[in-house]
C-alpha cells in the first residue's frame, strides 16, 4: 500500500453576487494555523464554492487506486453572536459527493472525508490529469448573525496499490543448489526444478508469461502444477483459469491473477555431461536466481541431496508415484467414533470438607458437560500428510492429544500403528537445575527413547542445536531461544513413521528457522505420515496433501487439501471474531 | 485386567526414564545445597545424635543400645513417610509432562519411591556405622532383613499409589497427611519402649503395619532371631492389599488425572 499526499495549486471560487467572497485563498495550500483563507459572512449567506484542482499527482500507471481521503479544516469566528454553518460537500470530479462530518467550530479540528475507489472508479489516469479537480459546496450561515468563516487547508491523500510478483525457485531452502553446491547427477538421472510465481498485490488480473532458461541437453519428462487458487478472506479472486505450460517453447502461464501464488514443477531427465545452468523469467519479477546441476558420467552414482530431500511432493506429484501409492494401501491411523468429553464443574470443589458439607447438604451441583469432539471418524493411511484445519476451539489440539496418547477418549477408540513422534511441546520436563547435557538424556527418556539411542545420537543433537560450548552448563542459565533449540534437536532426532506437529515450525532465530523448517520437512519425506496444526492454511497447503477440517468439536470435511482450505475460509467470513483470532487465512 | 504382554512392553521401552527420574529425584532431593548427597548420611546421624542425647536421659537404661535401637526404627520410618509424601505429590508435581506428552504416568510414582529407597540404602551405612561404633553384634539374621524391607516397600507403593491418586483430585489429602504421618510416628515405637505402652491401647500398636515392619526388622537387627511371625505375617498381608488397592484405583482414575492437573 503506497500513497501520496498532495495540496492543489489552482484554486477558484463561483463568484456570484449573493455569496460570501473567500479571501486570501491561496492559504489553503499551507497547514498552518496562522495562515488561514477568510469568508465574511453575512446572515444566510452561503460562501461561494472553491474548485482545487493542479494537485500534480504521480501516480505509476500500473497502480491500483484503492481510497481518496480529503483533509481539510475549518472554523469560525470566536464571537458572542457566532453563525452557525453546517459541514460541507466535497465533490470529486463533479459526479460523486459526500459532506464532511463536523460542522463549524471555533477550534481548528482536522477532518477528513474518504472515498472507496470501488465506488466512484477513478483510475490512475483520471487522477494524474490536471483536470482532476474537487469541489467544495458550503451550506449557508444558518443564524442571523453576521461572522466570518475560516479555512485552514485542504489536501488529498490517495491511497493505491502497486502490482508486485515474486519469481522463485525454492532459493529460501539452506540447501538450494548454487554455483559451489550444485546438484550432482549422472547423465541418464532426472531432476526437478521448481518455479514459483506469486501475485503479492494482486492489483492487476493480467495473464502473465514466464519464461523457463533451459540449456541443451536436458528433457522434459514430466511437469506438475500445484493449484495456484487462492482466496483470501476479504478478497476473492474466484476465477477458473488454468495453468498453461508450453513445452515446446519453455513458456509457463501461471494460473494465478489475483492475489496468490502459483506453482510449476517440472522433471527433466539429464542427456548430456556438463555445468547446467537453470532459470526463470518474468517482465516484472525479474530473473529468478540460478540453479545449478552438475551432470557427470553415466557411470557416477548420485544419491539425494538434501536439497531434493527437503522439498515437498505435491498432492498432484503424489497421485502419480507409484511407491507412494503402494504405501497408502497401509492404514496407520484409525480413529473410529471418538468422543471426548470434558467434565466442567459449575463450582469447583476441591477439598474435602467443601465437598462432604455439599455431599450432606445436598447441594453438589451435577457438573456440565463439554464435548470437545463428537464422534470423530477418520483413516489415514501410509505416507498421507494431513493437516487438520479450523477456528479457535474447534478440537483441533484435543484430537492431537488424543492421538499422542496424552488424552484417552471417552467414546470410541484409536488405533495407532507405528512409531509415533508427537512434537507437540518442545523440552517437556527439561529441569532447570539439570545441565543441557544431562537435559538431553532426561527429555529424551521423557519422550521414550532408549538410552542406546540417546548415546548414539548425543553428537548429532548437540550440533544440530548449536549449543556445544554451553552443554555443560545448567539450562536456568540458558536464553529461553537456546531452550527452544535443544527441546527441537532433542525432540527431532528420531525418524518416526508418524509426525504429528503442533505449530512449532518455527524456533529460535531466523537461521535456526530456517534450518529447523528444512529439519522438518526433510522428516517428513520418504514414507512418514503427518498430522499438523497450524494457523496458517499457507503452510497446511504448502506441507500437505490432504485436510481435515474441524468445528465444534465434528468433521466437517475431509479431502484434498486446497479444496478443503478454499471452503473453510469462505466460512470463516461469517465466523466470528473470536474464532478466528491469530489465524492467518490465505 | 492382565495384557502383560503389552505393559511389559511399554515398562520396558519407559525403563530408561525410570533410571533418569530417579536420578532428577535424588539430585532435586538435596539441589543448592553445599553438602548435597552427604545430607542422606549426616541427616539420619544428626537426628539420632539429637535423639539419642533427649531421650536416652529419659528412658536409661530401659533400651540396650538406644542409638541402635532408634535408627533401625527411624530410617524404616522415614522410608514410608518421605517415598509415600513424595509418591503423593508426584502427579501434580509433573503436571507439565502429564499435560503434553504421553507418558506411563504411574513412573513418577514409582519413580520417587525408588528414589527414596536409593536414598534410604545410603542412609543404612549410617546404621551400619554406628552399629560398629556402638559394638552391636553383628548376627547371622541379618540375612533376613531384605524381608521386612521388601514388604514395606510393597505397602509404600500400595499407600503411594493411592494417596497419588486421591490428591489429584482433592488437593486437602496433602496437608492431611502430614498431620496422619506424625500420627503414625508416634503409633509406632520409634524412641521409646514398646513396654510403656499399657496393655489396654496395645491393639492400635498392633494393627499398624508400620509397626509390624520395625518389629520385624529390629527382631532381626537387635534380637539376632528370625522376626515373630505374627507381626511379619500382618505386614506381609497388609502390604499386598494395599498395593492390589493401589494399582486399581490408580489404574482406574488415571485417565482423568490430566483433566485435573
Amino acid at each position: 500500500m503506497s500513497n501520496q499526499i498532495r495540496f492543489p495549486n489552482k484554486f477558484i471560487q463561483e463568484e456570484s453576487p449573493d455569496e460570501g467572497v473567500w479571501v486570501n485563498l491561496n492559504n489553503i495550500k499551507v497547514d498552518d494555523w496562522q495562515k488561514l483563507a477568510e469568508c465574511d459572512l453575512k446572515p444566510h449567506q452561503r460562501p461561494s464554492t472553491i474548485i482545487l484542482s493542479d494537485f500534480n499527482f504521480n501516480i505509476p500507471d500500473k497502480a491500483r487506486i484503492s481510497h481518496i481521503f480529503i483533509e481539510h479544516n475549518f472554523k469560525k469566528e470566536s464571537s458572542k453572536t457566532p453563525i452557525k454553518m453546517e459541514p460541507p460537500v466535497f465533490k470529486i470530479n463533479s459526479n460523486m459527493e459526500k459532506p464532511s462530518s463536523v460542522e463549524a467550530g471555533i477550534y481548528p479540528i482536522e477532518r477528513t472525508v474518504f472515498f472507496i475507489n470501488d465506488e466512484i472508479d477513478l483510475t490512475v489516469e483520471d487522477i494524474n490529469k490536471d483536470d482532476f479537480s474537487i469541489s467544495v459546496k458550503f451550506p449557508q450561515n444558518s443564524t442571523d448573525n453576521e461572522g466570518r468563516l475560516f479555512l485552514d487547508f485542504i489536501r488529498v491523500k490517495i491511497e493505491y496499490e502497486i502490482p508486485h510478483y515474486v519469481l522463485s525457485s525454492g532459493e529460501t531452502s539452506k540447501y538450494y543448489p548454487t554455483k559451489n553446491n550444485p546438484l550432482k547427477k549422472a547423465v541418464g538421472d532426472e531432476f526437478k526444478y521448481s518455479v514459483y510465481f506469486r501475485n503479492v498485490t494482486g492489483v492487476t488480473e493480467d495473464k502473465q508469461k514466464v519464461e523457463i532458461n533451459v540449456p541443451d541437453g536436458l528433457e522434459v519428462v514430466n511437469y506438475y502444477y500445484k493449484h495456484g487458487k487462492v482466496n483470501t478472506l476479504y478478497d476473492i479472486e474466484d476465477s477458473d483459469v488454468e495453468d498453461e505450460f508450453d513445452t515446446e517453447n519453455m513458456v509457463w502461464y501461471p494460473s494465478v491473477r489475483g492475489k496468490g501464488i502459483s506453482r510449476l514443477r517440472i522433471v527433466f531427465k539429464c542427456l548430456t555431461e556438463g555445468h547446467k545452468i537453470l532459470n526463470s523469467y518474468n517482465e516484472h519479477a525479474g530473473n529468478s536466481p540460478n540453479f545449478h546441476v552438475d551432470v557427470f558420467p553415466s557411470d557416477f552414482e548420485s544419491c539425494e541431496s538434501k536439497f531434493e530431500q527437503t522439498t515437498n511432493k505435491w498432492a498432484s506429484e503424489l497421485e502419480e508415484d507409484e511407491d507412494y501409492q503402494f504405501l497408502n494401501k497401509d492404514v496407520v491411523i484409525n480413529v473410529e467414533d471418538v468422543s471426548m468429553e470434558f467434565e466442567v464443574p459449575q463450582e469447583k470443589v476441591d477439598n474435602i470438607k467443601e465437598y462432604f458439607i455439599k455431599w450432606a447438604k445436598r447441594e453438589l451441583k451435577p457438573k456440565t458437560h463439554f464435548d470437545a469432539l463428537k464422534g470423530v471418524t477418520f483413516k489415514i493411511n501410509k505416507g498421507e500428510r494431513v493437516g487438520i484445519i479450523g477456528f479457535n476451539g474447534a478440537g483441533k489440539s484435543t484430537l492431537l492429544k488424543l492421538l499422542s496418547g496424552v488424552y484417552s477418549p471417552t467414546k470410541g477408540s484409536i488405533e495407532v500403528n507405528g512409531k509415533i513422534a508427537p512434537l507437540l511441546e518442545l523440552g517437556a520436563g527439561f529441569d532447570h537445575n539439570y545441565s543441557g547435557r544431562e537435559n538431553v538424556f532426561l527429555n529424551g527418556a521423557i519422550l521414550g527413547y532408549s538410552k542406546e539411542f540417546l548415546e548414539s545420537k548425543y553428537d548429532e543433537i548437540v550440533e544440530f542445536s548449536e549449543l556445544e560450548d554451553f552443554m555443560e552448563i545448567p539450562i536456568k542459565n540458558y536464553s529461553s531461544g537456546m531452550t527452544a533449540k535443544l527441546g527441537f534437536s532433542v525432540a527431532t532426532v528420531v525418524n518416526p513413521e508418524i509426525l504429528i506437529l503442533d505449530e512449532i515450525l518455527s524456533v529460535g532465530d531466523v537461521k535456526f528457522q530456517k534450518k529447523s523448517g528444512d529439519k522438518l520437512k526433510s522428516m517428513m519425506g520418504s514414507g512418514t505420515t503427518v498430522l499438523l496444526v497450524s494457523h496458517s492454511t499457507s503452510k497446511i497447503r504448502e506441507l500437505c496433501t490432504r485436510a481435515i477440517w474441524l468445528d465444534k468439536g465434528k468433521i466437517v470435511m475431509d479431502g484434498d487439501v486446497d479444496y478443503v482450505c478454499d471452503a473453510y475460509i469462505e466460512a470463516a467470513k461469517q465466523a466470528s471474531a473470536d474464532e478466528i483470532k491469530n489465524l492467518e487465512l490465505v | 485386567m492382565f495384557k502383560n504382554n503389552q505393559h511389559i512392553q511399554n515398562f520396558s521401552k519407559y525403563s530408561f526414564l525410570l533410571r533418569e527420574l530417579i536420578k532428577r529425584d535424588i539430585s532435586g532431593k538435596y539441589k543448592d545445597s553445599t553438602l548435597g548427597m552427604l545430607w542422606s548420611f549426616l541427616n539420619p546421624l544428626l537426628s539420632m545424635i539429637v535423639l539419642t542425647m533427649v531421650f536416652s536421659l529419659i528412658f536409661s537404661g530401659s533400651i540396650e543400645n538406644f542409638p541402635v535401637y532408634l535408627l533401625s526404627g527411624k530410617l524404616l520410618f522415614d522410608l514410608y513417610s518421605n517415598a509415600t509424601t513424595g509418591a503423593m505429590n508426584s502427579i501434580k508435581d509433573n503436571s507439565e509432562i502429564i499435560n503434553k506428552i504421553y507418558v506411563p504416568k504411574y513412573m513418577f510414582t514409582v519413580g520417587i519411591i525408588c528414589s527414596e529407597f536409593v536414598n534410604f540404602l545410603i542412609s543404612l551405612v549410617v546404621l551400619i556405622a554406628v552399629m560398629i561404633i556402638t559394638g552391636a553384634p553383628f548376627y547371622f539374621s541379618l540375612i533376613y532383613s531384605p524381608i521386612p524391607i521388601f514388604f514395606l516397600l510393597i505397602l509404600t507403593a500400595g499407600i503411594g499409589l493411592i494417596l497419588a491418586t486421591a490428591t489429584t483430585f482433592f488437593t486437602d489429602i496433602k496437608y492431611l497427611y502430614g498431620v496422619l504421618i506424625m500420627l503414625l510416628s508416634f503409633m509406632t515405637p520409634l524412641f521409646y519402649p514398646i513396654e510403656i505402652i499399657p496393655q489396654q491401647y496395645m491393639i492400635v500398636f498392633t494393627l499398624n503395619p508400620l509397626y509390624a515392619a520395625v518389629s520385624s526388622f529390629r527382631d532381626i537387627v537387635l534380637g539376632g532371631t528370625f522376626p515373630a511371625t505374627g507381626p511379619l505375617f500382618y505386614l506381609i498381608i497388609t502390604s499386598i492389599i494395599s498395593l492390589i488397592i493401589g494399582i486399581f484405583i490408580f489404574n482406574k482414575y488415571q485417565d482423568q488425572f490430566v483433566l485435573n492437573l
